[in-house]
């Protein structure tokens, strides 16, 4: 089956499984009408968005629970001809299992109110200001929408390029929506060149669980006005709140340096339904014992980046690979293993913002783990 | 309260009296002050916590102070009670050179940690102007930038991990020695965080090396104007400078006074601009194999070709002859370009010395700290004149162009109360103009007391709410760093008049 055929054959299925869509959620469709979202989030139990699952999910529950979306994403063809074009398909960058665990957390609380499932249904406003180097964009724009837009003007997001025609792991942190991206947080490709998310914001507008509508930062490449709250939501999973808007600091495309992931093993195309892809295991240690991990990585290597000093391994559920002093590791498809935080100190504080950002535990419930 | 912190510490390294209250009562920014009752020295992490802990137990303030620089009033102990000074918190605990990393205490001075490194190849890339006195922990509390953050970033970029003690007094490690652990970005509200979320006592930081290829050129203007637009098209240009900051003319008279140097005749603003690479900005596996293609310099520059299609050398050179020909574009009357380390520092003396030089002007000086977008300055260097001229005070301006950060620096006499509310009244007004022009009430200084009821210009009170909300996951109390960052504090309203008491 070729991709278009196999993109025929998942918008079919999206269509028919949206029939079956409240089962799970209420849907809220948000266009530019921030006020009845507002309304709507702060009326609700639990609240699935951004990041890591369901508001980008504008259907792919089909692709979830059949052979899990994170896998469908190995490839960017593929993923870029599901998108092109058809509305009804939005990406999901990772942790499919996030929606397991809401289904989990459905059934504990018991909850009689279906929980709600905020998407966006327009392509979302870019505002371009090329000669300070800022855009201000809408949290759930697509980033490839995003680089197209910049580049008319000469400008990036310091990611690699998606016209780049070798496929790579290193680059999927970065794909999506801008709101996934954020969320997750994910190592890319130029990560040790140009820095990662919490870097290039400089301000965010975010809606917290009590429906309000609030920003941190401003439209400056330095600012230390007041505490940096936008940060607390890069790499959240979308746990405090929804991001509404954000303020980029924009990178000069002719300046953009060359990545320099090694690829060990190419991520196979998509063409069958049954296909299985690697299971991604993200590492990244110390660079005095980077060596080590990659040459006890072996055969199960998938790319190494040895700038950051971060490897992409494929490990199935069951198995891991040896860890190091300080070192962390991002899972995908195994729920509470995705994030491994075991620090008492981490663990204590993350609950204690959890509590104060959101104490219902309205937002992503599960995404964090231990939050 | 000296006798229960002598037992703690040792009576040699608690400090009273009339003299020390007067010495601590304030920072850099010298308008407000407030005496503390004592301070402190400790001389490990252990020894803040239990001078915290008995802060709590006695329901006493604290306030933590390093080496005092600051200008927003962040070590001002607002409602008196003890200042926990780092003085002593100065080693160097330990350097790992193959990860890049260094861990010291917090008390010790930016340079002395470059200073470390620098037989490795590396150096500490935040560098305030103060950065040989300003200490690592000040930096970290007030996300200190620095003349080459426009490519190297702030503080928060370079900082691995602290450790710090927090307002009841336990000792936590936030971050990570590898850098993007998974969870929520504590580290990110602790640098930047003002000393109001804990007191950090240990920081590992993170090493760049030395750049291998640096080119310094420092260029004259006939007009403001033509520099601050040279400027804009330098950064829409796509070439990322080390740094790019500017000196007008009440400097350049300061500094010629001062260091007898020459400038030309009509120059009325000067931009040094300094672009360089690192041989090894990222650890890579085979970073030996980097080939670098021989430049000719004498050839003639290729425009269209970009910056990146050189290698190191060719790369910066092709950037600084770029800027180069920007600037002459924009009317510069000379541009001098630094052909050995001696001439760079030449290049630098105007903005490494022009605030000192200032002192030759009026026996006070106030420097504010502004951010607005970059293609504003123009507009926004015409503002401060006028309002300059409006208030009848002296300004001169050396700033951080390339950032789009202000540093108005009004001259006058801190003995005649109608200056100070002048210079205090039109701080607030140019502030007021930066945040209309979609910029912030501060780049580099931090909010402290001095601009925490600017905040509300620029956040609603759903916004401050949000921040109110980070700080409660550290800080539920008013005790660590009071009144400082977050306006109306519960307490805090009432000593703001005592504070100006002296100036006003």
């Amino acid at each position: 089956m070729d991709i278009l055929a196999r993109k025929n054959e998942l918008v079919k299925g999206a269509t028919d499984r949206n029939l079956e869509f409240p089962r799970y959620f209420e849907s809220f469709t948000a266009t530019d009408d921030i006020e009845s979202l507002s309304k709507f989030v702060a009326s609700r139990n639990i609240v699935t968005t951004l990041g890591n699952n369901a508001h980008e999910y504008n259907f792919p529950n089909e692709i979830y629970w059949r052979e899990e979306a994170i896998h469908a994403f190995g490839h960017l063809q593929f993923m870029q001809t599901l998108a092109d074009g058809d509305s009804r398909l939005r990406f999901v960058p990772a942790a499919a299992d996030a929606v397991v665990d809401i289904e989990r957390k459905i059934d504990a609380f018991g909850s009689k109110t279906p929980p709600a499932l905020v998407r966006f249904e327009t392509e979302g406003k870019i505002d371009l200001h090329a000669s300070d180097q800022i855009v201000i964009v809408d949290g759930h724009v697509n980033i490839r929408r995003l680089m197209q837009e910049l580049d008319k003007s000469g400008q990036c997001l310091p990611i690699v390029p998606f016209d780049d025609s070798e496929t790579n792991y290193a680059r999927k942190g970065t794909f999506g929506s801008l709101q996934t991206a954020i969320s997750l947080n994910l190592p890319h490709g130029l990560e040790a060149q140009c820095g990662s998310w919490r870097d290039w914001i400089l301000g965010m507008t975010v809606m917290l669980a009590d429906g309000s509508i609030v920003k941190s930062g401003s439209q400056v490449v330095k600012n230390v006005a007041g505490y940096d709250a936008h940060k607390l939501f890069v790499g959240a999973r979308g746990t405090l709140g929804i991001i509404l808007k954000v303020i980029l600091r924009t990178y000069p495309k002719d300046a953009l340096p060359k990545h320099e992931v090694e690829v060990r093993r190419r991520i196979p195309v998509i063409t069958k339904p049954e296909n299985k892809f690697p299971i991604p295991w993200i590492q990244r240690t110390k660079p005095s014992d980077f060596s080590q991990a990659v040459f006890n990585a072996g055969e199960k290597l998938l790319e190494i980046d040895w700038a950051t000093s971060t490897l992409w391994a494929d490990v199935q559920r069951e198995d891991e690979l040896p860890r190091y002093a300080d070192d962390w590791v991002i899972r995908r498809g195994c729920l509470e293993k995705n994030i491994q935080i075991t620090d008492p100190v981490q663990i204590a504080l993350l609950k204690r913002t959890k509590q104060i950002f959101d104490p219902a535990n309205k937002f992503n419930p599960g995404a964090m783990g231990v939050v | 309260m000296v006798a229960d912190l002598s037992r703690l510490l040792s009576p040699d390294r608690v400090l009273s009296g009339d003299a020390v209250a007067r010495a601590y009562d304030c920072d850099a920014y010298t308008v407000d002050r407030s005496k503390p009752t004592c301070v402190v020295l400790p001389l490990d992490t252990a020894e803040v916590a239990a001078v915290v802990k008995w802060c709590v137990a006695n329901s006493v303030p604290f306030t933590p102070r390093g080496a005092g620089t600051g200008l927003s009033g962040g070590a001002m102990p607002a409602l008196g009670g003890v200042v926990i000074s780092t003085k002593k918190l100065n080693k160097i605990l330990e350097i790992d050179v193959a990860n890049r990393q260094l861990k010291a205490q917090t008390g010790i001075a930016n340079k002395r940690i470059s200073d470390a490194v620098a037989g490795h190849g590396l150096h500490f890339a935040p560098d305030p102007s103060s950065q040989t006195v300003s200490t690592l922990g000040g930096n970290i509390a007030e996300n200190s930038g620095g003349p080459h953050t426009l490519k190297y970033g702030v503080t928060t970029q370079h900082i691995a991990q602290v450790t710090m003690v927090d307002p009841l007094g336990e000792i936590l490690e936030i971050g990570s020695r590898v850098p993007g652990t998974p969870g929520y970005d504590f580290l990110g509200l602790i640098v930047g965080g003002e000393g109001t979320l804990g007191i950090v006592t240990e920081a590992w930081v993170k090493l760049t090396p030395l750049p291998a290829v640096v080119r310094t050129a420092l260029a004259s203007f006939p007009t403001i104007r033509d520099a601050t637009e040279c400027v804009a098209s330098i950064i829409a240009s796509g070439v990322i400078p080390a740094a790019l900051e500017m000196m007008d003319k009440g400097v350049l008279r300061a500094v010629t006074q001062a260091f007898s140097l020459n400038y030309p005749a009509r120059a009325e603003a000067l931009l040094l601009i300094e672009c360089d690479h690192a041989p090894e900005s990222s650890f890579t596996k085979e970073t030996a194999e980097e080939k670098d293609p021989v430049l000719d310099l004498n050839a003639p520059i290729d425009w269209n070709m970009s910056a990146m299609d050189f290698g190191p050398e060719g790369r910066v050179e092709h950037e600084i002859q770029t800027v180069i020909a920007i600037c002459r574009k924009h009317q510069a009357l000379s541009v001098e370009l630094a052909k050995e380390e001696g001439d760079r520092q030449k290049l630098w003396t105007a903005r490494k010395k022009g605030i000192g030089a200032m002192g030759r002007l009026a026996p006070s000086i106030i420097t504010h700290d502004g951010v607005i977008p970059r293609s504003k300055l123009p507009e926004m260097l015409d503002f401060v004149y006028a309002t300059s001229e409006k208030y009848g005070i002296g300004v001169a301006n050396i700033f951080h162009a390339g950032d789009g950060n202000l540093h108005p620096c009004f001259y006058f006499d801190d003995r005649d109360p109608k200056q100070v509310q002048a210079v205090v009244e039109a701080g607030e007004e140019i502030i007021k103009r930066c945040i209309e022009m979609g910029g912030s009430v501060s780049g580099e200084h931090g909010i402290g007391v001095e601009k925490s009821d600017l905040l509300t210009l620029m956040f609603t009170p759903d916004d401050l709410r949000f921040q109110a909300m980070c700080k409660q996951i550290f800080n539920e109390g008013s005790l660590c760093n009071p009144c400082k960052v977050l306006p109306n504090q519960k307490g805090c309203v009432e000593h703001k008049r005592r504070w100006r008491g002296v100036a006003w």
